[in-house]
């Protein structure tokens, strides 16, 4: 009798909370409300230490965290999302943790690709930017099922970035365009056109003409699947972007809140876009510079 | 005027700092106000007028908070200033190898500022500058700014590439947008040409040493920055080369108008504290926080020495001098 009381005033209370989120977004929606947010989720290990909770309960706590931000974004319109779960950098930690982290990685796909996740609720399309190769097995067909899973989804889209850094990112850009280069050079020479190698032994005066422009590395980009991010949150009060984005991030704000990332909440979005909003003008400038 | 400092006993920089805090108030309030103006014609858009109205009262209250937190930043900046605030005279210099500074295109135009920043930047101790805007306009005055703070020798580095010039204690490089991006596509076409010019496609991926000597050899290299200092209206790096970002700590200054010496200390003071201490125990964030709760409490305690000791008996002396006249 009291647990059912206890549910209902459960549903009750979500119910309020979201009525009264609809409220304070329909205020924010007056103003430019940013199409794409990205989040760097640091300060769960700390989180578990300062509440002394075992090891890994950090991560989960992280999660719920995760899901209630996205679910925000959603509601108020943001069509796209970026999360840094884990980096290349974060391989060379101790063995047992990469592999605790991997599992609950494993784990937290798996939930998402089910019919009553939140994923499904709100039409989100996934996307997982990285060096997928560098992943284990399992990790990896659990990530290509869940790109395959919600490649129906159009409402919006999560780009999870799993065994990523920025700079791994702009070699295989790079590498990708020299490959493509190297693939249409050697086609035109096959065809007898004769001028296929031109860029690899360059015209009378010895000089190269150069055939890689900035449009066809951003072609090539993992986070092309997402226009530049607008607003980047990272938490637990660091400055660092620690390889992040930082390629996409030219004209992007960057908020960095003294909280852990299991601390987030409803306030720091609305304040992070309340600042977007404010430094609307002046961004979108040096964007079309740009 | 001169018999009230003599009595008063505030010592003429101090006077002059005093100056400069109110001129950076009237600035605040200057942006402000061209900051509410822009919310204004983003709400003259048409939609529900009980939303709009709520919105511009949401945005004020935002305006209303940075405002008094600019005038209490200021304040503290005045206090460090004047050596008021001594523990940061323990900065430890040698942790910042190389610092870096963004500075917005428009302000950069106003050279005298420009140079101001950088006279307090090698005060500091400071040895190596990257100034960066995004349209090259620092870049393009180069020979000025040169001309300010070197002497007659350049290295043979300069001589080459021409955007490295060494001074006796501080070495500046101009970087702009087109070290960024356009940088990387034209590394990518160097090693095009030097690892597929023998005719058959390599099999192996690049590394990062190669594209970091890439991006020398065709001029845009250059060392990570440890530090990077915002100066302009957003917290936003404006296109700073990504390849030297990866682990950058990046502080928002605020508009170059704004700019204080105190601030910079005490930005470099936290790097110099936090980057300590997180080598050591990986609670940075309690650290900073620690920073600014000690700096609150000092601010509040000079404060209520000023108003019960230091101004009242100044005012007496003042007013006894005056009767005595």
């Amino acid at each position: 009798m009291t647990k059912k009381i206890g549910d209902q005033a459960g549903k009750m209370f979500e119910y309020f909370g979201s009525f009264l989120r609809k409220c304070i977004f329909s205020v924010l929606s007056v103003g430019p409300v940013p199409d794409h947010i990205a989040f760097i989720m640091d300060g769960n290990r700390r989180y578990a230490k300062k509440r002394n909770l075992l090891d890994g309960a950090g991560h989960r706590s992280g999660y719920l965290a995760l899901m209630n931000m996205l679910k925000y974004c959603y509601e108020l319109g943001v069509k796209y999302a970026t999360i840094y779960a884990f980096s290349i950098d974060n391989f060379r930690r101790r063995p047992e943790e990469v592999q605790s982290t991997m599992q609950l990685i494993l784990e937290k796909i798996e939930d998402l690709i089910k019919e009553e996740s939140m994923v499904n609720q709100y039409g989100v399309r996934i996307y997982f930017l990285g060096s997928l190769k560098l992943l284990s097995k399992p990790v990896r067909l659990a990530a290509e099922r869940a790109m395959v899973a919600t490649s129906g989804n159009s409402k919006s889209v999560l780009s999870i970035c799993l065994a990523y850094t920025s700079s791994d990112e702009i070699l295989h850009a790079v590498q990708e365009c020299c490959g493509e280069k190297w693939d249409e050079g050697s086609a035109l020479e096959s065809k007898g056109a004769g001028n296929g190698l031109v860029f690899l032994k360059g015209n009378e005066n010895g000089k190269i003409k150069p055939s890689i422009v900035v449009k066809d590395l951003e072609k090539h980009m993992y986070a092309a699947v997402a226009p530049d991010p607008d607003i980047i949150i990272r938490t637990s009060g660091e400055t660092r972007l620690s390889n992040f984005l930082l390629w996409q991030s030219a004209n992007c704000l960057l908020y960095a809140p003294p909280i852990l990332w299991p601390e987030i909440g409803l306030w720091h979005l609305i304040w992070a876009v309340l600042d977007f909003q404010r430094n609307f003008s002046y961004l979108k400038e040096k964007t079309k510079l740009s | 005027m001169v018999e009230l400092l003599v009595v008063l006993h505030i010592p003429i920089h101090q006077l002059h700092l005093m100056q400069d805090f109110l001129k950076m108030q009237l600035n605040r309030i200057l942006k402000y106000g061209n900051e509410t103006q822009e919310l204004l014609k983003w709400a003259s858009r048409s939609g529900n007028l009980g939303l709009r109205v709520l919105w511009l009262i949401l945005h004020f209250a935002v305006t209303i908070w940075y405002f008094l937190l600019g005038v209490v930043q200021s304040f503290e900046s005045f206090l460090i200033a004047c050596d008021i605030l001594t523990k940061y005279e323990a900065l430890d210099i040698s942790k910042v190898r190389y610092l870096a500074m963004v500075i917005d295109s428009e302000e950069a135009q106003e050279l005298s500022k420009v140079f101001e920043l950088l006279q307090w930047v090698a005060d500091i101790g400071v040895k190596s500058v990257c100034l960066y805007d995004p349209e090259g306009v620092l870049k393009k005055n180069k020979e000025p700014i040169t001309q300010r703070f070197s002497s007659a020798n350049l290295s043979e580095e300069a001589a080459v590439n021409g955007r490295l010039v060494t001074r006796r204690n501080l070495t500046l490089e101009f970087v702009s947008f087109e070290d960024g991006k356009e940088a990387v596509a034209k590394a990518a076409n160097y090693l095009f040409v030097k690892h597929y010019a023998n005719g058959t496609k390599e099999k192996s991926d690049f590394t990062e040493p190669q594209m970091a000597e890439a991006l020398g050899a065709i001029g845009s290299g250059g060392a990570e920055p440890d530090l990077l200092l915002i100066y302009g209206p957003t917290r936003c790096h404006l296109g700073f080369p990504a390849w030297r970002l990866r682990y950058t700590e990046i502080v928002h200054m605020g508009p170059l108008k704004s700019m204080s010496y105190g601030s910079l200390v005490k930005a470099i003071f936290k790097y110099t504290m936090v980057h300590q201490n997180y080598v050591t125990s990986s609670c940075g964030t309690s650290m900073m926080r620690k920073i600014d709760l000690t700096d609150a409490a000092s601010i509040v305690c000079i404060l209520l020495r000023m108003f019960f000791f230091d101004c009242r008996t100044k005012v007496k002396r003042y007013l006894l001098a005056c009767m005595s006249n």
